[in-house]
């Protein structure tokens, strides 16, 4: 496998002004995540340590194997909703090794409105748990939640995806022979309760732990009896009376030590017989991506200067290198395991359609991971491309992702705009991970164009009324269009919604890649099987 | 979570992780690289290590981490003391304030024409006995319970 | 190098087989000699040596029984049936136990048994620490101003006081330095002398005193001497043991760093005439304290001591050969002349005692012993690979002893063997003890009794914290769960360490 050649001139002023540009949203990136993980009001915080519990964060480094790394996931979820107050949603979920095996975690963080689950925080917990599912991954949770906020159930309880998938995944995850384990370490009430019940195994801390589907005020309200948290959930009740609860444990280190315990006694997985050969980092520093990015997301690049430092040694087995040149598809190694990768070089035609669904069925053929990085405005549009067929290419890319059975990550590292999206594993096509980078934008069209077209119709209706409208106010109608637009499409809006599985920065994303190949190999593949390719 | 090693009464928590064909080992907050040719003798007896190195011996106890934060919390269930089955009582050996020792039987009871002693779970001393020779109960139902031990 | 050892013409012993009365290491040092000599050897033994090394080499060996381990090394009776029982015609008593206990020489002897050590007589007249005194002093050899209670009981108190401060008050039937108490406070006396009294009747069944002018850092220095039955004296130079804790010796060497050569000439002289005039038979120490130029008889021990190998390793002489030799009626194979001391020797007593914990004893297991036998070094051992370590004894568990041309290579080999000997599963003092002869005073050879008071830190000094660390570290990794969690770390995780996004 050749070195990519890097033609980068990172001494240019364009590369230094991107660079500098880059590293602002990095560091801002860290600030807000770092405030979201743990600025909280005092009051939270003194509630937690009269309660004698925990801080989420502390419970789960505790939980985690020393010189281990961790994988947040969806660290920002609902940074834009409920004005902000609800950090991470409430819930902190990742990957990371506990007793030497790979899990996904799910705490609730009491820090955040007593650990409420909001609508975002149930999507994150079914996000967690559909990871865990399509993974294999064996989950570990951290209960500790007031349970649901009522004010806003209407949409948190009963469609298909909400509350009740977390416990129909949990069902799943048992069906699949994927263990569980869960650590009572506040309430679980009502729905709640499922979560440590439908665990294989779970820990519950005597004096703060309780599981019942109504708290002492609902039974007293319900049917008049009296009767304490303890004697009606608690740790004793569930060990010794009632076998809901598997282990008391007299603290919360002790529970975290007999989880810790229990998960060393999960089966080792088969891992998957991937080809994985001895790491070896890139040639080019990672840290020249801030340079390689623009600042102007109308500003091309070649995608080539990013997968050179992404993947081992910067080493790039290149398929079909002069055909289709505006997809760029090839072999790497990331973290030692073999991808086959797929990268916008610019707009989609016919042939890079062709090649892309080709090389995915290679991909497919040979067991070899897919990850797509995609920096796409769309297919291209015009009557020559039509009549030969880009319609149909393009469906022939979506049959191809779709019927893939190896695994997909996702990176969105620049644009990600209309169909492109779709042909390139966006999240409606199932890829395992799909993360985010800070200048990323999404949406259905580029936002300029969409004001423009949304400023046009307007414009066309008042003339039709008779009114001509002058420069200033052809703006007053487009500018806030444009705003709204840029809010909606930005990565942090994105990552608010959960349409991503966070946002990274870009030199993180090589060991954000290594781990969640290493959890996606978890699950079998199986043999490709595609629908009809439109031929 | 570390592993915890005491050596007399100072105690150190370690974690090990491969390094080539050695290990790198984390004590506190520093780290060591111990291969093949570290040239100490070691001696293992149960959770007890003896460590030789150049005229100088070590004796640590390795604490497993679960009977380690078992110890460490409030033993608050140990302070009563329930009957694992129902039964009827048939010795009292104690009362309360009696000071008593982890083992101790307390009571004796009878159930299903067996005897079982109950004993003292942790040394302690003894707040109230609930019940009476020839008193009969149920299963889980308080027998004893033991003054709350300081942490 | 050690002095070359003698070539005797080889002497017709008149038993072939020896009972070893004693356990440890110098059961197993004196069996060595007695099978180097062609003759079977035999011990008795408590349950608990059972797994000591000189009972698994022992070819012959008998349980004995009593109410402690202690006890049954004490019962003369049922240690000469055991005698009789394999055969023996001579018991060796080695040291301490019935070593000096005169009632047991002679039923050994009235059982037509040899007893390889002195006469009854001499072992009555030295024990009695206040007869051996007046009889040294008899003869005109120099003792430390004393008085005696017996003399006079009504004022022995006052007589005491004129003695002058500090004195040592010491029980008459008392040795091996137990039961003194120093009173340095004319005002402590009264209550130190009740005390002593109550001690020596408990340990020793005699609660008579004697008191002595106490010397200030003194240097403990003795003499080994050896006689036979036909008269013959002779003194095999000197061993200094000033280094003691609790007038418990810890370690000795020869020649003294202290004496000039006449003051050597004059002390060895003086024992060897002691000795001669007690008609002395058999193997013997006199006992010296030296301070500020002068010496004064401290007692007589009747038996091989603890520390006989120093002096072994500068003359060449196996001692308990020359025991058995005299034991058998053999004359002494050599003339004072014949006797002379090459090089230095030092020996390291290693104890089960934490020096820490103001050497309070230690128990365990020897879990692991490892002699890396360098040059010039010699390993006398009473515990096995696997043995327990009790309190039912005395806690030393071997002799560490190291001979160079001078003292300094002496002292170079000590440190080198100190480090490199290894003892795993009890505390020991053996790292106190290198940075005992590490310590620039012992360099120097400005060693008294009061030493090792006067410096805790050596005792004191914990294993320093970048060491105690990595012993830490290696050690750890011998515990499975530290290990397999290691092993057990998946890739490519552990080699992105602790990373966060």
């Amino acid at each position: 496998m050749r070195r990519i050649d890097s033609r980068l001139d990172t001494r240019s002023d364009e590369f230094r002004q991107n660079a500098a540009h880059n590293r602002a949203l990095a560091a801002t990136l860290k600030q807000r995540q770092a405030a979201a993980r743990r600025d909280r009001p005092a009051r939270d915080i003194e509630r937690l340590r009269r309660q004698n519990k925990m801080f989420v964060r502390d419970r789960i480094e505790l939980l985690l194997d020393p010189g281990t790394p961790f994988l947040e996931l969806s660290t920002l979820a609902a940074n834009q909703s409920y004005e902000g107050e609800v950090p991470g949603a409430g819930i902190v979920s990742g990957i990371g090794i506990v007793s030497g095996r790979e899990v996904i975690i799910h705490a609730d963080d009491a820090s955040v409105k007593g650990g409420a689950w909001y609508p975002h925080s149930v999507k994150k917990i079914v996000r967690t748990l559909d990871i865990a599912i399509e993974n294999r991954l064996p989950v570990v949770h951290l209960c500790d939640s007031a349970g649901g906020f009522l004010p806003l159930q209407a949409d948190l309880f009963a469609d298909r995806y909400l509350a009740g998938r977390i416990f129909r995944n949990q069902a799943i995850l048992s069906k699949l022979g994927v263990p569980q384990v869960a650590l009572v370490l506040g309430h679980c009430t009502a729905g709640g309760a499922y979560v440590p019940a439908l665990c294989e195994y779970n820990v519950i801390v005597r004096g703060t732990g309780a599981i019942f589907l109504g708290g002492p005020p609902l039974v007293k309200a319900a049917t008049g009896e009296i009767v304490s948290v303890e004697e009606l959930g608690g740790a004793d009740t569930h060990t010794r009376i009632s076998g809901t609860a598997d282990y008391p444990a007299s603290s919360e280190e002790h529970a975290i030590a007999i989880a810790r315990e229990i998960v060393g006694q999960f089966r080792l997985p088969q891992k998957l017989e991937v080809e994985r050969i001895t790491p070896e980092p890139p040639h080019y520093d990672p840290d020249e991506l801030y340079g390689v990015l623009p600042r102007d997301i109308k500003v091309q690049f070649d995608a080539r200067e990013v997968i050179a430092r992404l993947v081992d040694g910067s080493r790039l087995h290149e398929y079909q290198p002069a055909y289709g040149t505006t997809l760029i598809c090839g072999f790497a190694h990331i973290w030692g395991f073999k991808v086959g990768i797929l990268a916008n070089n610019g707009v989609l035609f016919n042939d890079s359609s062709l090649k892309g669904a080709h090389f995915m069925q290679l991909c497919n053929q040979s067991k070899v991971p897919m990850l797509f990085l995609q920096n796409i405005t769309g297919y291209m549009v015009g009557r020559d491309y039509e009549h030969r067929g880009i319609t149909k290419d393009g469906a022939k890319m979506i049959m191809a992702v779709s019927g893939s059975e190896v695994p997909k990550i996702t990176v969105i590292m620049n644009g990600s705009f209309g169909a492109g999206n779709y042909g390139m594993s966006g999240r409606a096509f199932d890829p395992r991970f799909l993360f985010m980078w800070p200048q990323s934008q999404i949406s259905v069209m580029g936002a300029e164009q969409a004001a423009n077209v949304l400023a046009d119709i307007k414009v066309r209706q008042l003339s039709r009324e008779g009114r001509t409208l002058a420069a200033e106010e052809i703006n007053a109608i487009r500018e806030p269009i444009l705003e709204e637009y840029r809010r909606q499409q930005s990565a942090y809006y994105s990552t608010s919604e959960m349409w991503d599985d966070g946002i990274l920065d870009p030199t993180d994303t090589r060991n954000a890649l290594g781990i969640a190949i290493s959890a996606a190999l978890n699950a079998p593949i199986n043999r490709p099987h595609y629908g009809v390719f439109r031929m | 979570m570390r592993a915890i090693f005491s050596i007399d009464e100072a105690e150190y928590p370690v974690f090990a992780t491969r390094e080539g064909h050695a290990y790198r080992v984390h004590v506190d907050d520093r780290s060591y690289r111990v291969g093949n040719d570290h040239g100490a003798l070691v001696a293992v007896d149960g959770d007890t290590i003896h460590v030789w190195l150049d005229g100088e011996t070590l004796t640590l106890r390795y604490h497993d981490p679960v009977a380690y934060h078992a110890s460490h919390a409030d033993g608050a269930a140990e302070d009563t003391i329930t009957a694992p089955m129902p039964g009827t009582v048939i010795a009292v050996n104690t009362k309360a304030g009696q000071a008593i020792a982890r083992g101790d039987t307390l009571l004796v009871i009878e159930s299903m024409k067996l005897e079982t002693a109950i004993k003292a779970p942790r040394d302690g001393v003894v707040e109230a006995v609930h019940v009476a020779v020839g008193e009969s109960f149920d299963r889980s139902a308080p027998l004893a319970t033991l003054v709350k031990a300081e942490a | 190098m050690t002095a070359p050892q003698r070539e005797i013409t080889p002497t017709r012993f008149p038993f072939d087989t020896v009972l070893i009365a004693n356990r440890g290491e110098i059961a197993l040092r004196i069996l060595k000699t007695v099978e180097a000599l062609g003759l079977t050897g035999a011990v008795v033994y408590h349950e608990v040596d059972a797994d000591a090394p000189a009972v698994r080499a022992a070819k012959q060996k008998v349980e004995i029984t009593g109410a402690t381990p202690v006890a049954a090394y004490l019962d003369g009776a049922q240690i000469i049936a055991a005698a009789r029982q394999v055969g023996a015609g001579a018991i060796h008593p080695g040291y301490g136990f019935l070593s000096e206990n005169a009632g047991f020489a002679r039923a050994v002897a009235a059982a037509g048994l040899r007893f390889v050590g002195p006469t009854p007589e001499a072992i009555e007249l030295m024990g009695d620490k206040v007869r051996a005194r007046a009889f040294v002093q008899q003869h005109g050899f120099p003792v430390a101003p004393s008085v005696i209670e017996d003399d006079d009981p009504a004022t022995f108190a006052e007589r005491a006081r004129a003695v002058g401060f500090p004195l040592l008050i010491k029980p008459s039937a008392g040795g091996g330095g137990k039961g003194m108490r120093i009173v340095r406070e004319p005002a402590a006396l009264a209550e130190e002398i009740v005390r002593a009294r109550s001690e020596g009747q408990r340990y020793f069944g005699d609660g008579r005193l004697y008191v002595e002018r106490y010397v200030e850092n003194p240097r403990h220095i003795e003499v080994q001497v050896l006689g036979d039955a036909h008269g013959n004296v002779v003194h095999l130079f000197e061993r200094e043991c000033s280094v003691q804790r609790r007038f418990q010796k810890i370690i000795e060497e020869t020649p003294s760093p202290a004496l000039s050569a006449q003051e050597r000439t004059r002390i060895c002289k003086t024992a060897a005439g002691i000795a001669r005039a007690a008609g002395y038979r058999n193997a013997g120490t006199v006992e010296f304290i030296y301070g500020a130029g002068a010496f004064y008889f401290l007692e007589m021990n009747t038996r091989l001591q603890v520390e006989h190998p120093v002096t072994e390793m500068v003359t060449g002489i196996d001692l308990v050969r020359e025991q058995l030799r005299v034991a058998a009626g053999e004359p002494l194979g050599f003339a004072q002349g014949d006797i002379a001391s090459q090089g230095h020797a030092i020996e390291c007593r290693i104890y089960a005692e934490s020096p820490a914990r103001g050497f309070t004893p230690t128990t365990g297991r020897a879990l692991m012993i490892r002699d890396a036998a360098l040059p010039g070094t010699r390993l006398d051992i009473g515990i096995s690979e696997g043995q327990a370590i009790t309190t039912a004894f005395d806690p030393m568990l071997a002799k560490l002893i190291v001979h160079g041309k001078d003292r300094e290579e002496a002292r170079q080999r000590a440190l080198a063997a100190l480090r490199a000997f290894v003892l795993l599963g009890c505390e020991t003092n053996i790292a106190f003890l290198r940075r005992l002869i590490a310590h620039a005073a012992f360099r120097d050879g400005d060693v008294h009794t009061g030493f090792i008071d006067a410096h805790p830190e050596i005792a004191s000094e914990p294993v320093p914290e970048a060491t105690r660390h990595r012993l830490l570290a290696i050690a750890a990794l011998a515990a499975r769960p530290v290990r397999d969690a290691a092993d057990a770390m998946p890739q490519p995780h552990g080699a992105m360490g602790g990373w966060r996004n």
